[in-house]
């Protein structure tokens, strides 16, 4: 069984077709990419996977279950999470507090025991920060845990997001375009990163630009045009593609 | 003025500015998490007397009793209102909700003048009523009972934002309520988690000046501005700021009855609201707004 299913996904704004007619599947363990240029209705298929854009028409099935429409944090709970094509950090928060936030799905005590101060509050409180920790460490941030998080460069709001993503315990994280705004040094740390990611179990869906480091990375790669589904596969066979280097091209000479 | 003149004025001021001060943590609560005014504010504070009152002398319960009992049914106001009144108009403009709170702020009035009539009531001090002496001036046991319980309540909010995940949950959907949604936080029970506190609040306040001012179905309107005019002073999105300004807001209009003459303290903190929106719209320790080009 496939861990994500997606089947017929379909999204219209007003009379503009975003995403039509999407099908692709994600295995555990897998690194797959979703590419294809500007307005081709990437970022829409991600909204519709975490709850944020609701489908028109179609499925979207998670481990068996059905979460086309559901909530954003519902689907959280289920084991889906993001991070941001333009980073949305908390601001006026400290970097390892921007990563407990996400600890809070995960956490039981309420508001009464945290105040009153109970045992297993406070006990609660110190593991989350333990694990806010270690996964700062992961992404290499461990240093900057008591920072501002609105002092960190555009490459590190990345690194944090993912931090963050990655406390909710997800089974599917989705990095919408991780790379954007990183040199060739910071990318190539990120590919580490996605590395060790997929290493912990975490199966792992991306949306990029930055084509050398899909095709390095990935397993499979989906890519869509216009909102269509216009070529799957390994790296190697789509880097052939007629369709895709037409897609590609195509756009390279409207832009000359 | 004489210094111990000064200083009866200094702790009536930071008295009446504590209650303001719980007022005005309301305001910012709601305002956090619903970039809302909550024009019913004031009308926790009375509920809050004037349930205690009933609770006390009509039920015959202990006041150690009544008071908790009073803050526990505000707060469930609170989230009533939230669930009935602001969740389902959610998607309107801030302008329809903020109108909204104006109505209910009617409702809960009219109701409570047909529940306790139209005199004012009061209740017991909590402790007697034995004045202390103080460098020259007395302070009433109610008085550093208003004080007390303003520090703890203060000093316990922000344990509760810096050592608790919900604290942390709450601070994220205020800065960032899309991305909090997606990092698994369910912020529509965080917005009525934030009426249920900010009721709370307001109907401690209301217990605590009961004793000193009396209470009646007419004062939310008034303490609600006031706290909200501390609210504004410290900056609405900032509890500390909130805290301060009620405290500040008090004491201004403190001193000005001994400088001015008491028919003028309404005046003052209106005119002090007046001139912060004025000269600085983001409160003492606001955020600077940003200029609009």
């Amino acid at each position: 069984m496939p861990l994500l299913e997606v089947k017929n996904l379909c999204k219209q704004f007003g009379g503009l077709t975003a995403v039509d007619n999407v099908d692709f599947r994600v295995y555990t363990d897998q690194i797959k990419a979703i590419i294809g240029p500007n307005g081709a209705g990437k970022t829409t298929v991600f909204n519709m996977l975490t709850g944020v854009d609701k489908p028109t028409s179609g499925k979207i099935v998670f481990e068996g279950i059905d979460i086309s429409g559901k909530k954003p944090h519902v689907i959280t709970g289920l084991g889906i999470s993001r991070t941001f094509q333009n980073t949305q950090i908390f601001k006026n928060m400290s970097v390892v507090e921007n990563v407990m936030v996400g600890r809070h799905i995960r956490t039981k005590n309420g508001m009464l025991k945290c105040m009153i101060g109970l045992r297993s509050a406070r006990i609660e409180d110190s593991e989350s920060m333990d694990k806010a920790c270690s996964l700062l460490k992961l992404v290499g941030m461990e240093k900057k845990a008591n920072k501002s998080a609105d002092d960190l460069p555009v490459g590190e709001r990345h690194l944090l997001e993912i931090a963050r993503a990655l406390a909710t315990e997800p089974k599917l994280l989705l990095l919408d375009e991780p790379a954007a705004g990183l040199n060739n040094e910071e990318t190539g740390k990120l590919a580490e990163v996605i590395y060790k990611i997929r290493g912990g179990g975490v199966t792992v869906l991306l949306v990029e630009h930055d084509m050398s480091l899909v095709m390095d990375i990935s397993d499979e790669v989906v890519v869509l045009n216009f909102g269509e589904k216009i070529a799957e596969g390994p790296p190697l066979l789509i880097q052939q593609d007629g369709q895709v280097i037409q897609a590609y091209l195509g756009q390279a000479v409207e832009h000359a | 003025m004489h210094f111990d003149q000064f200083l009866q004025y200094l702790i009536s001021g930071i008295t009446s500015g504590s209650i303001y001060a719980l007022i005005a943590l309301g305001f910012t609560l709601i305002h956090n998490s619903t970039k809302l005014i909550n024009f019913a504010q004031g009308e926790f504070v009375m509920l809050g007397g004037l349930i205690a009152i009933s609770l006390y002398s009509a039920a015959g319960l202990p006041l150690i009793i009544a008071i908790p009992i009073s803050i526990i049914l505000v707060a469930i106001v609170g989230i009533v209102f939230e669930r009935l009144a602001i969740r389902p108009l959610r998607n309107s403009s801030n302008i329809t909700l903020i109108i909204v709170t104006v109505g209910v702020s009617i409702l809960l009035k009219n109701v409570a003048m047909i529940l306790w009539g139209r005199d004012p009531q009061s209740l017991p001090a909590f402790t007697g009523d034995k004045p202390i002496a103080l460098f020259g001036a007395t302070i009433t046991p109610q008085a550093l009972w208003v004080i007390a319980v303003t520090v703890i309540t203060v000093v316990l909010l922000q344990v509760f934002y810096k050592r608790s995940i919900v604290g942390k949950a709450m601070k994220a959907s205020a800065i960032n309520p899309p991305a909090a949604n997606l990092m698994g936080i369910n912020t529509s029970n965080i917005v009525m988690l934030s009426f249920a506190m900010s009721a709370g609040f307001g109907a401690m306040a209301g217990v605590l000046i009961t004793p000193i001012s009396m209470t009646g179905y007419s004062v939310g309107g008034f303490l609600g501005l006031k706290g909200f005019a501390g609210a504004v002073l410290g900056g609405l999105d900032n509890p500390v700021g909130a805290v301060l300004g009620g405290v500040v807001l008090g004491i201004i209009e403190s001193l000005s009855i001994g400088i001015i003459d008491s028919g003028y303290k309404d005046a003052v903190a209106f005119f002090i609201l007046l001139l912060v929106l004025f000269i600085r719209p983001s409160g003492i320790l606001g955020d600077k707004v940003r200029e609009k080009v």
